[in-house]
């Protein structure tokens, strides 16, 4: 098991081939931006490099693993090819988020028939009630996967990537007042899907 | 407040976005209301375990292939070290391995960016290899370290059940290599089927003279998903393409005897890998 890294992780923290995160300064970031929309590709690789990380950790577990790293290449072309229209009033780290959560809800809506009909064909194998032995984990990997995506969204930026009602609704583009309620209700149909998993705290 | 007020403003009050006046009043109310204070002990609980998940590590490829869609512009040479080629990453992956070239000449052409198991995929729904990608993480972090603990929760995932080598040739109407003898300072500890996504699966608990255990898993079905995105050495060794990972400060490796895929888990260097390739080496042709 790897040791669990810090979550609160800054939207933007630049992964130096996966050591300490480095967190760029406003200036920093809007030389890196400016650059990208001139199409400059080492900046556009510094871009990369320093979001990777994020956006890839929250395409997995709202597209799940299969499709992630075909989303996750939506997501940086998508960034790219818009990075004209980032204005800059709201921080890049938030920015590149709502694509990616923009991205992988179209993805979701699209392969939505697709999927609904194999996961008809795969009945829930181990439903474990009362079976301990079954990681945290993947208890709520698995729980995740039954949120609906919006709710998934919002949950994943709160828990996983620590970002605040204000982040969050800048990414979501849903009045800051929401975001409580909506996360009320994320986190109760969670705990919902966990007890019916077989999940005691 | 009551408590449908105070309900309504749980995750406010738990992800400290309340105003500290707004505050204090719902701490109040948690005094004399245990259902509103189990609930937030929930949302608690729920935090707890989300700080659990372990990140996704990043595909190798993918800001290769971004790059192509990108318009097949070169990567600056300059540029961050996270991506190399792959013969990069492979030469300093190289460097570390324990032993010389001798056994193991390096291919030229590696492939270090396909260990998602495209292929195993194309078959299946992502949901069942992704837990099992999952279950195999950690069973190779754990098994160097607990190979009792990892390998009990391997077992009570895949209803694992203990059996006899002879059993296992019936159950699954092929002889498992290690039925045939193990290298020389090995013993059977244990052999157990598993019943995995891609197929039925023996596994080997082999024991060395310094008490040191390894496991073998065969199985008909090639599945690089166990493995999930860990970088990946692809290399010869007694002539036979083998793929070596570490995991858990050990090796992990996977190679084709005849038709049946085995890996190797647990191995301490690449002596020990090659031991077995060789040892293995044309048993399992007949
Ligand atoms: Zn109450």
């Amino acid at each position: 098991m790897e040791s669990a890294s810090p979550r609160r992780i800054a939207p933007l923290a630049a992964s130096n081939s996966g050591e300490e995160a480095v967190v760029w300064t406003d200036e920093e970031a809007a030389e890196v931006v400016e650059a990208c929309k001139s199409g400059d590709p080492l900046a556009q690789r510094r871009l990369y490099d320093a979001s990777q990380k994020n956006v890839y950790r929250l395409v997995v577990r709202m597209v799940g693993l299969q499709d992630a790293a075909d989303v996750t290449q939506q997501v940086f072309l998508q960034a790219f090819r818009k990075i004209g229209q980032f204005s800059g009033r709201s921080q890049f780290g938030t920015w590149i988020y709502r694509v990616a959560v923009n991205e992988s809800l179209q993805h979701l809506r699209k392969v939505k028939r697709s999927r609904m009909q194999l996961l008809e064909q795969e009945p829930m194998d181990s439903a474990p009630s009362g079976h301990a032995s079954i990681e945290d984990q993947e208890v709520l990997e698995r729980a995740l996967a039954q949120l609906e995506p919006d709710l998934r969204s919002i949950f994943l930026l709160r828990e996983i990537d620590g970002l605040s009602y204000d982040a969050i609704a800048d990414v979501l583009e849903i009045p800051a007042g929401t975001v409580g309620s909506r996360l009320n209700r994320a986190r109760r149909e969670l705990k919902q899907y966990l007890t019916e998993l077989g999940w005691e705290p | 407040m009551n408590c449908s007020e105070i309900q309504e403003r749980l995750s406010s009050y738990h992800d400290g976005e309340l105003s500290s006046d707004v505050a204090g009043q719902v701490t109040a109310h948690f005094a004399g209301c245990s259902t509103c204070a189990k609930e937030l002990t929930s949302f608690e609980q729920l935090s707890e375990l989300s700080c659990q998940l372990v990140d996704p590590q990043v595909p190798n490829h993918l800001w290769v292939e971004l790059q192509s869609k990108l318009g097949g512009s070169t990567v600056p040479k300059n540029s961050l070290p996270a991506d190399q080629p792959a013969s990069f990453a492979t030469a300093s992956f190289a460097k570390n391995l324990p032993i010389s070239g001798r056994l193991f000449a390096l291919a030229a052409t590696v492939l270090i960016a396909c260990g998602i198991g495209t292929i195993a995929y194309q078959a299946w729904y992502s949901v069942e290899y992704e837990h099992l990608a999952i279950n195999f993480a950690n069973y190779l972090e754990k098994f160097p370290e607990q190979p009792d603990v990892a390998q009990q929760l391997l077992l009570a995932k895949y209803d694992g059940q203990p059996i006899t080598l002879t059993e296992a040739t019936k159950r699954l109407g092929y002889e498992p290599l290690a039925a045939k003898g193990l290298p020389p300072g090995y013993s059977v500890a244990e052999v157990h089927l598993l019943k995995m996504p891609c197929c039925t699966c023996a596994q080997i608990l082999c024991i060395n003279e310094a008490g040191n255990t390894v496991a073998i898993f065969e199985h008909v079905v090639d599945q690089p998903v166990w493995f999930g995105d860990r970088p990946t050495e692809d290399c010869i060794c007694h002539g036979v393409p083998t793929s070596i990972r570490r995991a858990g400060g050990r090796l992990a490796a996977t190679w084709k005897e005849g038709k049946r895929h085995i890996t190797l888990i647990g191995a301490t260097d690449l002596e020990e890998v090659a031991e077995f390739i060789g040892h293995f080496k044309g048993v399992g042709s007949g």
